[in-house]
């Protein structure tokens, strides 16, 4: 029996009114209402079309997959325009207003409809942009998550040191050093406190202190704030599929428009130099060039025939860079670890999921979301460990430079400490 | 840019990260304090008399010269601020200040004193009562400083109890110093106060501030409340969790259709991916490059050792860097082929906070690490911050490597003798990471 049309643009109205909950639950200021969503499928006005460049800019602000400072000096409908163009490219997405040139009002012959950005956010959806916006909001309110720590300075490529400044430099770095210890004794009396907490929340206890506080009360607003987004986010996870459904068929629509003829390549030869000025990709080229080469002439050519049949490969269809080559994956690499972690205290015996406790791990496992502290404190020994090693070789590396440096003044003979 | 500045920058966000610790745990501090009861408070009030003439004599005479010297210069630090007058409660300029004097104290106070000890509550709290019955000068700038810091709820520590509290506690470590000035500010704000002359402001204030809540009854529904709160926010996140796990099918064939519509020759996967490949392999290349340095360097300087597991591994070095260079062909084409495609403002550099996973897919949410034992939490923070500072001492490591090694390069034998504590300072900082110097000798013998 064929549901009615009635039934299933009420469930999918009730669909998006979840998702809107949710979206505005990640602390979106911008979202539009249910209504607008089913108006941007049959092409709702520029009305429309504002509010959804408004909320994919502030979805795409929000989860820094755009840097933000690229774009500040512009202002309004083009500031819109660019910033959705760059953050939807970023994530691998493609639509000719996305990568049309500067006159793309609207691409080729303007049928740019709001149904384009419907299926950009449908695409940003897909690829994971609400968990990312759901992380977020999740640092932004909880204060018992474990965080980064970002200490790393931004290095540019020139750097400059008069010899003269060699020792005020030398200061510094002890002065660096000694931050890095104040450092771990703060960081390790606040994991005590967390750990009071984590406790204090598992407790029983009846008596009741005859204290109370502004900051609690603050708490209790910000861990209701984050249950609402908790359960926002089920509850969309639930009804998932019938807004891929909906999706499916604006898809249909679009599709059964009168295409515009799909470009095959791309619009312009000029390669333009990101506003970092291309520093990864001249980093990388670098590297190439100094790999240490092997019996030079056969080598070369193997690698020449090689890349021409990959080319082939390629205009096909694109080559797989996903899996690496044998011995490059036997190449030990510094396990990427994420970023924000929450941490559990266990009182009772966890369920064995089938890890085997032998087994170590030396690279984040693929999907996990539990982890027990033993593996994670394994891998991070492993991360040290690795880290230590590479550090003391080029410190041994240069140690024997200077040597041989040294050996060939005359006057001069080092003795090493 | 100078390196100099490259160091400075590292410094501020050392000091920054140690601000964000501060205010997590004056947090965590309001809240246990709020949350379990406190049954030492009362006695040790009482004790508070006792405990500070036994405190007085306990520290020794050479210290307590060196106090007063530096409890003489905190007063004058402390009337030149004053003079200038309190302004906005917690405001952060005044924060901003007041903790950089405070690192220069603990700084001292530090260089005295050694490793960490754990300090029970009622031992900080006995502490806390002691500052207060302090008879010097510094004591009765704390009122001004209370009635700003007792109604603010946000982190900034009232320097005066700082210094003094560093001056006088026993421990003199960091920790220490932070836990007593926590102590004092928080005790003197939220705990009713039977002690003398600074607990009146303070009460005045606080029974100034706006919507304090009735007392014991609503306090323990609050507790009750955060802790369920705090249950079921546990709960949720497993279950979101475990709805990670299930697969999406309708998710998976829309993009199925929407790449269909992209360009035939449109690469693969995301510029995100690119990048954290790229930049992956960049990593793995210079490590290899490193490798095979050193090797040759090593094997230069000792070359009566046997080559031969030395040539094994130089043949598997290059195979593998053989193999890295034609794969990097490859990234490196689909590379531009993002690159072609790269709308004003884009960008395939490498940056540092990428959350994407090499087959990146879909960005994880934060995984959850269990743990059973106290230890086990602080072991996993220790090292993670010890990762993390490896890591910052290795880039500038680098960073003083590619800066100092043309300069290295231009010192050619010959006439003319080069720096001499140049080439020592350069040797520690290259070659012990400053930590070590060697000794160079001038050598005039003629040959």
């Amino acid at each position: 029996m064929r549901r009615s049309k009635a039934a299933v643009s009420v469930e999918v109205r009730q669909v998006i009114g979840a998702l809107c909950r949710l979206l505005a639950a990640t602390g979106l200021h911008a979202v539009p209402a249910p209504e607008t969503f089913r108006r941007a499928k049959f092409g709702g006005g520029l009305e429309v079309e504002d509010q959804f460049w408004q909320l994919l800019t502030s979805i795409l602000q929000s989860t820094g997959i755009v840097p933000c400072e690229a774009f500040n000096q512009l202002e309004g409908v083009s500031k819109h325009r660019k910033l959705v163009a760059a953050g939807l490219w970023q994530t691998g997405y493609h639509a000719d207003w996305v990568s049309g040139g500067e006159g793309g009002e609207g691409g080729q012959g303007g049928r740019f409809s709001s149904r384009d950005l419907l299926l950009a956010l449908g695409w940003l959806l897909a690829t994971g942009t609400l968990e990312k916006l759901l992380t977020h909001r999740v640092q932004q309110m909880d204060n018992i998550l474990l965080t980064p720590i970002p200490v790393n300075p931004q290095l540019s490529s020139e750097l400059q040191l008069h010899s003269a400044s060699l020792r005020k430099l030398q200061w510094l770095i002890g002065s660096l050093k000694y931050q890095g210890q104040i450092l771990l004794s703060m960081q390790e009396e606040r994991t005590r406190l967390l750990h009071a907490v984590l406790f204090a929340i598992l407790q029983t206890s009846v008596s009741s202190p005859d204290q109370s506080s502004t900051v609690l009360r603050e708490e209790c607003v910000c861990v209701q704030q984050l249950c609402d987004l908790l359960e926002a986010y089920l509850n969309w996870k639930q009804v998932e599929n019938v807004f891929w459904t909906w999706m499916d068929s604006v898809v249909d629509c679009h599709l059964t428009d009168p295409v515009v003829e799909k470009p095959t390549h791309a619009p312009n030869g000029i390669t333009r130099v990101c506003h970092h000025g291309n520093r990864g990709l001249e980093k990388f080229e670098d590297m190439i060039l100094r790999l240490p080469r092997g019996q030079k002439g056969q080598r070369r050519g193997r690698g020449d025939a090689e890349d021409r049949g990959e080319r082939g490969e390629r205009l096909q269809g694109g080559s797989d860079t996903s899996s690496l080559p044998p011995l490059l994956s036997s190449l030990p690499s510094l396990p990427t670890l994420p970023q924000v972690y929450r941490a559990k205290l266990q009182t009772e015996k966890p369920i064995k999921r089938g890890f085997r406790p032998a087994e170590v791990p030396h690279s984040w496992p693929e999907t996990p979301d539990e982890l027990p502290s033993s593996q994670a404190t394994q891998l991070l020994l492993h991360a040290e460990a690795l880290l230590l090693e590479r550090r003391d070789r080029q410190r041994l590396a240069n140690r024997i430079q200077l040597q041989e440096m040294v050996g060939k003044l005359d006057e001069l003979v080092l003795i090493p400490p | 840019m100078s390196l100099l500045s490259v160091v400075e920058q590292a410094i501020k966000s050392c000091k920054a990260e140690q601000a964000r610790i501060k205010d997590s745990i004056q947090l965590y501090r309001e809240i246990l304090h709020t949350v379990t009861p406190q049954p030492n408070t009362d006695c040790v009030e009482s004790d508070s008399a006792d405990d500070a003439t036994a405190a007085d004599t306990d520290v020794s005479p050479g210290e307590k010269e060196d106090i007063e010297l530096l409890e003489q210069a905190l007063e004058k630090a402390l009337w030149v601020r004053t003079g200038t007058g309190p302004s906005k409660k917690g405001s952060n300029k005044q924060c901003a200040p007041r903790k950089e004097t405070k690192e220069g104290m603990q700084a001292f106070a530090a260089s005295k004193g050694n490793q960490t000890t754990t300090r029970s509550t009622s031992k900080s709290a006995s502490l806390a009562r002691k500052e207060q019955k302090r008879p010097a000068g510094i004591v009765h700038h704390q009122p001004a400083r209370k009635s700003q810091q007792a109604v603010s709820a946000s982190g900034c520590v009232d320097p005066g109890q700082l210094h003094t509290s560093a001056f006088h506690s026993k421990n003199k470590t960091n920790r220490g110093n932070v836990l007593s000035g926590n102590d004092l500010g928080r005790a003197a704000a939220i705990s009713m106060p039977s002690s003398n002359n600074t607990a009146p402001v303070s009460h005045t204030a606080e029974s100034g501030a706006p919507c304090l809540p009735q007392q014991n009854g609503t306090a323990s529904d609050q507790t009750a409340q955060w802790r369920s709160l705090r249950r079921k926010q546990n709960r949720l996140w497993d279950k979101v969790a475990a709805s990670q796990r299930k697969p999406v099918p309708g998710r998976s064939h829309f993009m199925e259709r929407i790449r269909a519509t992209f360009p035939k020759d449109w690469p693969c996967g995301s510029p995100d991916q690119t990048r954290a490949l790229v930049d992956r392999l960049t990593h793995q290349g210079y490590d290899l490059i490193q490798h095979c340095q050193t090797q040759e360097l090593v094997a230069k300087q000792t070359p009566e050792t046997a080559t031969e597991p030395g040539g094994k591994t130089l043949e598997r070095w290059q195979m593998t860097a053989a193999e890295l260079q034609n794969f990097a062909g490859q990234v490196k084409q689909e590379w531009e082929a993002w690159d072609r495609w790269r709308p004003e403002g884009g960008c395939l550099c490498p940056t540092r906070a990428n959350s994407v996973w090499s087959n990146g897919m879909v960005a994880p949410l934060p995984p959850t690490v269990t743990y059973t034992t106290e230890a086990e939490l602080r072991e996993l923070e220790k090292l993670r911050m010890r990762v993390a500072l490896l890591q910052q001492k290795m880039h500038l490591e680098q960073a003083l490597l590619d800066t100092l090694s043309p300069q290295l390069s231009s010192i050619v034998p010959g006439p003319g003798c080069p720096d001499v504590s140049v080439l020592r300072d350069v040797y520690s900082l290259l070659g012990e990471g400053g930590q070590r110097f060697p000794a160079i000798v001038l050598d005039s013998e003629p040959d």
